[in-house]
């Protein structure tokens, strides 16, 4: 029987509607832009609509998260619990430390996180010189999916620093 | 997943066990059933050699080997429809022993008079001629007490066919327990290496599943006497429902492989002490009630009349001989 969290997908647009990116299979993210919007934007405007898209969809994966564990542990589970524990708490302040990144094509896409909350899109100023839609998409769709696979391999690493085995 | 499939889950457990564990702790990923060494990113090259990496696979699997035999003592557990025919039987024994309306003292049921065995409590009208010795004795040991007898008799019954059912309640939910615990082994598997704190309950329903009811009143002769008894929480009267015990929600968290499993060990001895309890009210209750019969036996069972086997007894009368 397959996982909830095995089947896990979410997604998450802009408020304004200008980008849009899907979460699936725990790590893989698809991200696209609203047509034409790639061409008359600035490099600031793409920085800020993809941060803004990264926190959004950090939001939607952990709904999606949290909707998935309370199927596979049938069992409501709405948010993260309070630290009950001195390793829980030394866990959740190492966590928010955290510090990892993602890039694509030679470092002209950067997206960064550090803990849990907090997102940075880095994007080399000729960026859309050098890649049509397309590929600008899909360098940022390779970027977010290495962060998100370095933040689970550092959060793993993490716990068996704090927890060592428990 | 379903009680049927707890060895499978066995060995789903352990196979997740192994590969999370070497992907963990020695960055080996698994592929198709095949184990692959880390590489080196920049050469290519494997950080290990094919010794060490079978070395590291094979330790690992040994150190979590255990986890085969882990669910053992639950792969064959009674299968509560087997406790149907029996409960069926004592069911119809209690219909049977019914010389008037009789209301199960358990589970409030009423169970109908059983007309040829009322034929009895009258049967000092029926031999209304006889008298003499035998006569009065027959009227005094056996048909005034009748009733009373079946009745206690028809007691004795609704405690066996009850132990019956609470046994069948409690196999059927240790059965749920075992692969909920199985269920969720897996789940936490799935779930620790994610941001989160892995925390997850299980709700031990073996816990509610008998109900000890210390004292059912039977008719005595001197003095009064009670037997022990037990229930099926499913099927005890609303009388009772106040003894029965809330099944109590186990937390367990883990933030690694071997934490899970940990876990999921304490989580299966959390049953197995269950269970034993469980079984341990149905046992009390079964030696407290056959230690008051065999203690009170004539309130249960007539006296063996002297009639018998003693032709030409002189005490015996004989009708219209007066």
């Amino acid at each position: 029987m397959t996982s909830a969290l095995a089947e896990l997908t979410a997604t998450a647009s802009t408020p304004d509607g200008r980008a849009f990116a899907t979460i699936s299979e725990r790590t893989h993210v698809r991200m696209s832009l609203e047509p034409g919007y790639y061409e008359w934007a600035s490099v600031t405007d793409l920085e800020r609509q993809l941060t803004r898209l990264a926190r959004l969809l950090f939001v939607a994966r952990m709904r999606a998260y949290y909707e998935a564990r309370s199927r596979d542990f049938e069992q409501l589970f709405t948010r993260e619990p309070a630290p009950t524990t001195p390793l829980d708490e030394a866990y959740v302040r190492a966590r928010s430390e955290v510090v990892v990144e993602g890039e694509a094509v030679g470092g002209a896409v950067r997206i960064s996180a550090v803990g849990m909350d907090s997102w940075a899109v880095h994007l080399d100023r000729d960026v859309q010189q050098r890649m049509d839609e397309a590929t600008f998409c899909d360098a940022v769709s390779r970027a977010a999916t290495q962060l998100v696979e370095l933040q689970l391999a550092a959060v793993r690493a993490l716990k068996r620093q704090v927890y060592a085995g428990q | 997943m379903s009680f049927e499939e707890l060895g499978f889950h066995a060995q789903e457990i352990y196979e997740m066990a192994v590969e999370k564990y070497l992907r963990d702790e020695h960055m080996i990923d698994e592929r198709d059933g095949l184990y692959y060494a880390p590489t080196d990113p920049m050469s290519g090259q494997p950080m290990m050699t094919e010794e060490v990496l079978r070395k590291t696979v094979w330790d690992t699997e040994m150190k979590f080997n255990e986890i085969h035999s882990l669910f053992n003592d639950f792969l064959v557990l009674p299968d509560p429809g087997a406790f149907d025919g029996p409960i069926q039987s004592v069911t119809t024994c209690m219909d049977a022993l019914c010389s008037k309306a009789f209301t199960d003292p358990i589970q409030g049921d009423p169970h109908p008079i059983n007309v040829e065995l009322k034929a009895m409590t009258v049967a000092g009208s029926t031999i209304d001629e006889w008298d003499g010795l035998a006569a009065k004795a027959f009227m005094n040991n056996f048909v005034i007490p009748f009733e009373g007898r079946t009745e206690n008799q028809f007691t004795v019954a609704s405690i066996l066919m009850n132990a019956l059912n609470a046994n069948k309640e409690l196999w059927k939910r240790a059965r749920a327990n075992i692969d909920d615990i199985a269920h969720k082994v897996k789940s936490a598997l799935d779930h620790y290496d994610d941001c989160g704190k892995n925390e997850w309950e299980i709700g031990l329903s073996v816990v509610g599943a008998v109900v000890a009811i210390a004292a059912v009143p039977v008719t005595g002769g001197a003095s009064a006497i009670a037997l022990g008894a037990v229930a099926s929480a499913v099927d005890v009267a609303s009388t009772f429902a106040g003894q029965i015990e809330v099944p109590p929600k186990n937390d367990y968290s883990a933030e690694s492989v071997e934490g899970v499993i940990a876990k999921a060990k304490q989580g299966i001895e959390d049953l197995k002490t269950e269970v034993a309890r469980a079984e341990q009210k149905i046992v009390d209750a079964m030696t407290n009630s056959s230690g008051v019969v065999a203690g009170h036996a004539t309130d249960f069972l007539a006296p063996r009349p002297t009639l018998a086997g003693a032709p030409g007894n002189p005490d015996v009368g004989q009708p219209d001989d007066d």
